[in-house]
């Protein structure tokens, strides 16, 4: 092929892809997708969305759209932009200043991020919150308020009020799939039966049992009882049983919540393309959130990322050392 | 029949029984709709079988029916003796309700988990790993299992340290060992690879068969590779990070294992180690537990749920140390 010819269908790839992206943005994310694409079939039936994931893309798209710019619509171009001033943002909010604690006490420095190496790119929305149409978490309830307040205010009183994260006891189905600033790959296997969902952040394992009933409401678990189903090529995962827990990482990074018996969250998986995983959860937790709302974002096979072994509590001393910062606090006032 | 005559024909109907490794392809084994044998399950591991032969059975490789009844009634009677206990009697441990090392030997009827060195022992420790034994066990004279080495904080808490600090359990390896409670594993395939799904610490191993090598990374569980030698699932895990938490923190990074998975029956998934840690041993050995299905489900293990026992050791051996200041 020579130079020219390269550049001609460089060019029209890039038109292509720039109509494609006004398309999808124009699109709910989370609505069912149909494409002439179909992936292709495990022994067993299941569609084939083996393989190594990773939501990093994502990183570079906020989770809620700013007020005022609901029910607007974005070029790829547009998108793309945003994506470049947010990942510009956050580097020049946190500049290395040549110490760990750059970004102040308790923060890491910047090397640590995905979004520091990453490049900036745009993944055709606004905004994760695809549903309500503002693109923003719903308000939480005044139980839960009061709840989260009260829990902050006794923080570091007890091991037990630290978020459920930093105890290295679980983030919650939104922590192992939501773009964070890291650890971001997600290994999916699939045997017969089974889907099962590797998180590199916290070494953790979700063991999906397919066209199974769920377990006795009485069992109550920190990330529910998983059950999947196939409706044509999307997996479809209903989660309920969760477990109360008073203190646990909300949607993203930096937000506090926490989670009820009530909670039920609805996930699907949609292979769109060899390489693309459209993935949406539907969070319904009326004892938290006053309506219910979705997140939706791609994954990308990613076949090169290894991940590591990620344990939670190696040379970790965060725990004693802010439940005794805190006893100190407290003997000072005094 | 002469006791003589009757245990060499068990042993040898023992031995005719119980082929341990099957050469060929067997036909009756469950298999994947791609072929390999099928694995998947919860397989349970628990059992009264000691690791090591004990002194009065030295010699003897087999257990015969009547050894075994003797044994699970004791156990069971040990187990029974104990429901009137107070808790006085248990502190800094659970209650006999809580255990789950099952109640039967295992279905070999072997008198050891070890079956190689043929003496059923595990091999002496080599000079290097007796001296650092020694040196530990000077620094943590008068010191609980589950306390600090004196003077010392979270990363000194002595063999227990990596299961007391919710690291990696104390039996789900690798190598799995028969502990206390949660033996189970669950197995999960696909074409080109095998997930280890343990109760214990929910801790999991994902582990390639596509034949690729070794990284370079240690890490706390090695890093394992595997492959079919005909219908068994040969592990091989290398490059741990520093000790583990197998035989309490006994191995030593060199550690390199070599685990077989053979479903021997429908209900029975032979495991089978080799343990081979020159820093540590003075020759390799081999164990096997004969893991048998299990029908019910695997909780959720959230280590840190609840769990006070970190903090409250430490600040206890801190209000020791105050002690003997005073004195």
């Amino acid at each position: 092929m020579d130079g020219r010819t390269n550049g001609f269908v460089v060019a029209l790839v890039l038109a292509f892809q720039a109509v494609l992206g006004t398309v999808v943005a124009a699109q709910n994310p989370a609505a069912p997708v149909s494409s002439h694409w179909t992936p292709e079939r495990l022994a067993d039936g299941q569609p084939n969305i083996t393989g190594m994931w990773n939501n990093s893309n994502a990183m570079f798209t906020p989770l809620e759209l700013p007020e005022g710019l609901a029910g607007q619509e974005f070029s790829a171009d547009e998108l793309q932009v945003r994506a470049e001033a947010r990942a510009n943002g956050r580097k020049s909010a946190s500049e290395w200043r040549g110490h760990e604690n750059s970004r102040g006490v308790g923060g890491y420095g910047t090397y640590w991020f995905d979004w520091y190496w990453e490049t900036p790119v745009d993944i055709g929305q606004a905004s994760i919150i695809v549903e309500p149409a503002a693109g923003r978490v719903p308000a939480r309830t005044a139980n839960a308020r009061e709840s989260v307040a009260m829990n902050l205010a006794e923080l570091h009183d007890a091991a037990e009020n630290m978020e459920s994260g930093d105890r290295c006891i679980s983030r919650g189905v939104l922590g192992m799939m939501m773009p964070t600033e890291y650890n971001n790959g997600t290994l999916i296997l699939q045997s017969p039966g089974y889907v099962v969902i590797h998180s590199e952040m916290i070494h953790n394992a979700r063991i999906i049992p397919i066209d199974s009933p769920h377990a006795d409401r009485k069992v109550r678990q920190w990330e529910g009882d998983p059950r999947g189903r196939w409706e044509g090529n999307t997996l479809i995962v209903e989660s309920t049983n969760f477990r109360a827990v008073k203190n646990m990482r909300g949607p993203s990074a930096g937000t506090r919540s926490r989670q009820s018996e009530a909670q039920r969250t609805v996930e699907r998986f949609t292979l769109v393309g060899p390489d693309t995983l459209r993935y949406s959860v539907a969070m319904d937790d009326e004892e938290t959130y006053s309506e219910p709302w979705t997140a939706a974002f791609p994954f990308n096979r990613d076949d090169d990322y290894l991940q590591f072994e990620y344990a939670c509590h190696e040379g970790n001393y965060s725990v004693p050392n802010a439940l005794g910062g805190a006893r100190m606090e407290e003997a000072t006032r005094r | 029949m002469k006791p003589l005559c009757m245990a060499v024909s068990l042993a040898l109907a023992v031995f005719v029984l119980w082929s341990p490794i099957p050469a060929v392809a067997q036909t009756d084994v469950p298999r994947t709709v791609w072929g390999q044998p099928d694995l998947q399950g919860v397989w349970d591991f628990r059992t009264i079988t000691p690791m090591e032969r004990p002194d009065d059975l030295s010699g003897q490789e087999f257990l015969t029916s009547e050894d075994a009844s003797e044994l699970e009634q004791t156990r069971a009677a040990q187990n029974a003796a104990r429901d009137g206990e107070v808790p006085a009697d248990i502190v800094g441990n659970y209650n006999t309700f809580w255990f789950d090392r099952g109640e039967s030997v295992i279905g070999t009827m072997r008198t050891s988990l070890v079956t190689d060195p043929p003496d059923g022992r595990i091999p002496s420790l080599t000079t290097a790993a007796e001296q650092k034994r020694a040196v530990e066990a000077k620094a943590r004279e008068h010191t609980g299992p589950h306390e600090p080495t004196p003077g010392g904080w979270v990363d000194d808490l002595g063999p227990n340290g990596l299961q007391v600090r919710c690291i990696t359990g104390f039996n789900s390896g690798p190598p799995m060992t028969p502990g206390g409670y949660n033996n189970n594993v669950q197995l999960f395939q696909t074409s080109d690879t095998v997930v280890l799904f343990n109760e214990m610490n929910h801790n999991v191993r994902v582990v390639p068969l596509d034949g690729r090598p070794h990284t370079e990374l240690r890490q706390w569980t090695g890093d394992s590779r595997g492959h079919w030698e005909g219908d068994t699932l040969v592990v091989e895990t290398v490059n741990f990070m520093r000790e583990t938490s197998f035989m309490r923190g006994g191995a030593s990074a060199d550690l390199r294992l070599r685990e077989r998975f053979t479903r021997v029956s429908r209900d029975v998934l032979l495991y089978q180690v080799t343990v081979d840690d020159p820093s540590t041993w003075t020759q390799p050995w081999t164990y096997e537990v004969p893991m048998k299905s299990n029908p019910d489900p695997i909780y959720e293990y959230a280590c840190h749920e609840g769990n006070y026992a970190m903090e409250v050791i430490l600040a206890g051996a801190r209000v020791k140390e105050a002690e003997a200041g005073d004195k």
